[in-house]
């Protein structure tokens, strides 16, 4: 485990090669939809659509002048989607993928603010319905949408995904 | 002249400009002039409290009472900052007991009309940030149309006569013809242009956002260029299509990880209201300990422009 201003990092080091072994985000030059889209979802969960795709300076598009830190930590491409549940509830997730995981680091450190800390990928932060991580070279920003104020589902759904995203 | 009917004379007027542009330039007075020499000294009202209804309410009646801005039979587009699918607590949206006490109060003044228009970033996706922002509910409540604006017919091309930059823009119909539009942001920190409020909520009504954005690339990143040419853009669209009424939402401002969130929030607890769109930034501007009022381009150029007072020093504060 690795420990940067307080946020923990896990150490990919695989002990089978004795190779850092990156997660798959990583490893990719262009957006693959199913980094979303095949995340294991609890029961009654679903995605509604297909992710959208959102390259270089089509960050604008997704986040307006938001755009600019990302782009200014390495910002290559990202991921939208929605999931939605049997009950009405609604989930958005947003996947950054950077140049590299310590311009992610950099970034989500840039972005810190007081907040509560679930055990969620790395460093994740919570706050008011939303939650972000870090996945290596990802920094990845989930908004959960219901009439509860329960956010048990979404700590869960973000561990979900920060599992496959992991792999 | 009424508004609308002024805005109306400009964009026929446009309409004529591709054939004849410099005979209609000659037609129209450069709106900073006229709006510098009337805003030689300024003010705004200030509420502090935690009722956001009843806030908005006294500092708008600090100023006059909304039938100091709305007579009977206008039509009134209220335009909040609901840029964002976000939920409300994050803050990115203005509040919606704001907009609502507004409302309330323009239906009081026997407006004929009155409609909650934004354009949410295009990303987001429309009708969910109404939902989630409170702004659907605020018009269930009120009965009043409530329109996310979604698709390019909801806008008209314009120019910008005078402009140095943002030449033409494509903008919202509804505010071309409204009689008042009363503007109401939230106040947040901005990755881009450091602060968001009044002057910045205005890029919300234009369709073509990337021109904003043109002197942004990869290569300078953000760069002098990328903040002057956004600043100008802002400050111009104000000129063009002022607002009748601006009222700050700075109950909690974000004061990190604008304009989306989240970041770190602040309960400052005030609402602020004015018609000098500029120095109610500088004045919300202050309180973020995170913002230099410096970094804020857009402000400086507002000011520049003739829209307003960057000057606190000249700007009376009235508690409501």
């Amino acid at each position: 485990m690795l420990m940067c201003c307080g946020i923990h990092y896990r150490d990919r080091h695989d002990p089978s090669t004795g190779l850092h072994a990156p997660a798959r985000a990583c490893t990719l030059s262009v957006p693959d939809p199913s980094l979303l889209a095949d995340a294991a979802l609890p029961a009654g969960w679903s995605l509604a659509e297909e992710p959208r795709a959102y390259v270089g300076d089509q960050l604008f598009d997704l986040i307006d002048g938001g755009a600019v830190q990302y782009i200014d930590h390495g910002f290559q491409w990202a991921l939208a989607a929605t999931y939605l549940s049997e009950s009405g509830d609604r989930m958005t997730a947003e996947l950054y993928r950077m140049a590299s995981p310590q311009q992610a680091r950099d970034l989500f450190v840039a972005r810190d603010f007081p907040a509560e800390r679930p055990p969620v990928g790395d460093g994740a932060r919570l706050q008011s319905g939303m939650v972000e991580f870090l996945s290596e070279c990802c920094l990845v920003s989930l908004t959960y949408f219901s009439l509860g104020n329960d956010d048990s589902t979404l700590v869960h759904i973000a561990q979900l995904l920060a599992d496959h995203l992991a792999r | 002249m009424k508004r609308r009917e002024f805005l109306k004379q400009v964009s026929a007027g446009i309409a004529v400009v591709g054939c004849a542009p410099s005979s209609f330039a000659d037609n129209v007075a450069p709106l900073s002039s006229v709006t510098a020499s009337m805003t030689p000294q300024s003010s705004l009202a200030r509420a502090r409290g935690a009722d956001p209804e009843a806030m908005t309410h006294a500092a708008v009646e600090r100023l006059g009472g909304m039938r100091t801005f709305v007579h009977r039979g206008d039509k009134v587009v209220i335009k909040p900052n609901v840029g964002w699918d976000r939920p409300f607590a994050i803050r990115a949206n203005t509040h919606p007991d704001v907009v609502k006490a507004l409302a309330r109060m323009v239906i009081e003044a026997e407006a004929a009309e009155v409609r909650i228009v934004d354009f949410p970033v295009m990303g987001q996706n429309p009708r969910n940030a109404f939902e989630a922002s409170g702004m659907n509910a605020v018009g269930a409540e009120l009965g009043i149309p409530v329109y996310p604006v979604c698709e390019a017919s909801g806008f008209v091309d314009i120019t910008l006569p005078g402009a140095e930059v943002l030449k033409t823009a494509r903008v919202i119909r509804e505010l071309l013809e409204a009689d008042v539009i009363l503007n109401v942001p939230v106040a947040k920190s901005h990755g881009c242009t450091k602060f968001t409020g009044a002057l910045k909520n205005w890029m919300g009504i234009v369709w073509s956002r990337a021109y904003f954005h043109q002197n942004f690339t990869t290569d300078s990143r953000s760069s002098p260029a990328h903040w002057n040419h956004i600043a100008s853009c802002i400050a111009e669209i104000q000129q063009r299509i002022p607002p009748t009424l601006a009222v700050i939402d700075a109950l909690a401002i974000m004061k990190t990880g604008g304009p989306q969130g989240p970041g770190e929030l602040e309960n400052v607890g005030e609402i602020l209201a004015g018609t000098d769109q500029v120095a109610l930034d500088t004045y919300a501007v202050s309180l973020f300990d995170t913002i230099e009022l410096g970094d804020v381009i857009s402000i400086h150029r507002a000011a520049q422009l003739g829209l307003g007072t960057s000057d606190l020093s000249r700007v009376a504060i009235w508690d409501a």
